[in-house]
């Protein structure tokens, strides 16, 4: 299994030099624009938001090589291929998010406008964001191609401005609220239990599909 | 000596094909040939030994193991090279070895490297720049460097020209000079297999028209040609299957020897694969 | 040692084989031990199937030419007496068959060359 890893991995390292320059001029550009803010905004949407496309860079390539008539060949079992992407899609998260969180922290000793608190929140509500659009997308990139996929992203990313918008309109002042800890452990207690919980109905519906596909 | 693969009554139900209890096995240390039109279930049954699709009935044994009870200590032993290339572009075939190192427990970086040297094949160029000749050649050195024991080719010497083709067989008959391996090679190129098969399995529409040694379809298997008057006189049951051309009928017969004594006024011929082949689909049972 | 096989010809490849390996075993190129090439490296070089190769050797066994040891390859085997003779009897037969040809062609019928056959065959007594 770690073959398929190391495979999406060298697939977007096919990449590296366009991801990381797009990486540094945005962070650039948020932090001249909006100094501090600008890491909360990259940590909580922007970031993640580039993180999404990690699911069809693989499955483009998949599509152009035809890997899962390859794949059929290999000593590897079907739960195995769509457990691995799972994990490659995590890594790309995680990386990510250890480059928010350093933003980040750095952003706060350097500024110090907002606590440390919101700095630590907007990096690992970053992540969560990014887990949950990839395990909400990776069902259908396993097995619908995609085209639908793409659809798909379309659709979260409607549902995603639209709760945006609602937050803006209900003039909704994030920076103002101070939770009480034991809030704050609720919220992410809850955040957490939802993304396992989305976690697991994803993986057993992409393995479902994934089986179906070749039955 | 035992069978590198055993297939059982295998059969698969589509809407619009079926595969129709299929039997047949390949010994260790030879090499069989599949023939049969496109469509007829060659690759159906690849699929299906490989698991890419769940069998409705039947049995499949590698090296006497359940195919699916075993089917990735069984896939560690399998090398398969299929019809069009299936590597991803951006990749070298350094990366390529990278990757598979984690599939395989068994990959040998030492063969690999052999195989890519005796290929001409370079490490660190794109596989995008391959002619498809490389590529091909790249799909066999993957294919034979975790030390499989079955290698499955699925039409995978049809793009290739006759010296490379040549080549490709050389590989071949050196992969089997170890008698625990065993090739099931799938082509409608009946030259190649022709010259280095041991045995020829023919499915047409999904069935098994026979699965033979090579040399009994090529020294006993014959090819009347006659007019209508004698062809009337041939007897029933010699007839494998006949069909009438312009000038002449032709009919293909079991035991050529047999022929040339009962049937002295016509011209009886060797056959070629593609002869045994065109006769059963084209022609017609008496 | 060299062997040639056409694939052109009427005559099946394994007894392409064993014939030209006859021939050189008849010819004394090859001695009594030599070692012959094992059956899939004979194949491997020859560009045929393994079981062409092994029938040519089973063949070649049969028929008393060569001696397979398990396990230490194949040679050739202790020529004696019942080689030449075979061997003649092959020439013999061919003489034969062109006589049925001939016989055939013509329609002298089977009863007449048998009769012609005992005939010469006696009249050396």
């Amino acid at each position: 299994m770690n073959g398929l890893i190391i495979k999406d991995l060298i697939t977007l390292e096919k990449q590296k030099i366009s991801t990381i320059a797009g990486l540094l001029f945005t962070t650039i550009a948020f932090l001249i624009f909006w100094q501090s803010t600008g890491a909360l905004l990259l940590g909580a949407v922007v970031l993640p938001f580039l993180t999404i496309f990690t699911p069809f860079t693989f499955r483009a390539s998949d599509e152009q090589w035809k890997w899962d008539t390859y794949a059929i060949s290999l000593p590897v079992s079907k739960k195995q291929i769509v457990a691995s992407r799972y994990l490659s899609c995590s890594i790309i998260s995680i990386a990510y998010f250890l480059f928010s969180l350093a933003l980040n922290i750095g952003v706060y000793f350097w500024f110090q406008d907002h606590s440390i608190t919101l700095h630590l929140a907007s990096a690992f509500i970053g992540l969560g964001v990014s887990l949950l659009f990839g395990f909400l997308i990776l069902p259908t990139s396993f097995t619908k191609g995609l085209e639908v996929s793409v659809w798909v992203l379309v659709i979260l990313a409607i549902i995603f401005i639209g709760v945006v918008v609602i937050i803006k309109k209900a003039n909704f002042d994030i920076f103002s609220l101070s939770p009480t800890p034991s809030q704050i452990t609720l919220l992410m207690g809850l955040s957490v239990a939802t993304l396992i919980g989305i976690f697991i109905g994803s993986y057993l519906v992409s393995v479902a599909m994934y089986r179906k596909l070749h039955s | 000596m035992g069978n590198i693969l055993e297939i059982e009554n295998l059969s698969k139900k589509y809407p619009d094909f079926t595969l129709d209890s299929l039997s047949f096995s390949i010994p260790q240390g030879t090499i069989m040939g599949m023939i049969g039109e496109n469509g007829a279930g060659k690759t159906t049954t690849i699929n299906l030994i490989l698991n890419e699709m769940r069998k409705d009935g039947g049995s499949i044994k590698i090296f006497g193991k359940d195919h699916l009870e075993y089917e990735k200590a069984v896939k560690e032993r399998i090398g398969v090279v299929f019809d069009d290339f299936h590597f991803p572009d951006l990749f070298n075939a350094n990366e390529m070895e990278l990757f598979l190192k984690g599939i395989y427990a068994t990959w040998q970086p030492k063969t690999y490297r052999d195989y890519l040297n005796r290929f001409g094949l370079p490490l660190d160029k794109q596989i995008k720049a391959f002619s498809k000749g490389m590529k091909v050649k790249l799909s066999f050195a993957v294919a034979l460097s975790h030390q499989p024991q079955l290698l499955i080719l699925d039409e995978a010497t049809s793009g290739l020209d006759p010296v490379m083709r040549d080549e490709m067989l050389d590989i071949l008959l050196e992969f089997i000079q170890d008698e625990k391996n065993g090739v099931l090679f799938s082509s409608h190129i009946t030259d190649d297999l022709e010259k280095i098969t041991d045995y020829i399995t023919f499915i047409h529409k999904g069935k098994l028209l026979f699965s033979k040694t090579k040399d009994e379809l090529l020294y006993h298997y014959g090819l009347i040609k006659c007019g209508a008057e004698t062809f009337n006189q041939i007897e029933k049951a010699d007839i494998i299957a006949y069909r009438k051309q312009d000038y002449e009928w032709q009919v293909l017969v079991a035991d050529k020897e047999e022929a040339r004594r009962k049937y002295r006024k016509c011209i009886i011929d060797s056959v070629t694969i593609s002869e045994i082949m065109l006769l059963h689909v084209k022609g017609e049972k008496k | 040692m060299e062997i040639i096989i056409s694939n052109k010809s009427s005559k099946p490849i394994y007894e392409q084989i064993t014939l030209q390996i006859k021939a050189m075993i008849m010819n004394g190129l090859l001695e009594t031990g030599d070692m012959l090439p094992s059956m899939r490296a004979l194949a491997k070089s020859l560009h045929i199937s393994v079981i062409t190769a092994q029938r040519a050797y089973e063949d070649l066994q049969r028929d008393g030419f060569i001696e397979t040891v398990t396990g230490r390859g194949s040679f050739v085997a202790i020529q004696n007496r019942n080689f030449i003779l075979e061997e003649q009897q092959k020439k013999a037969e061919e003489h034969l068959q062109e006589a049925v040809e001939i016989g055939r062609a013509n329609g002298i019928s089977v009863e007449k060359l048998i009769e012609l056959l005992t005939l010469f065959y006696l009249k050396e007594d």
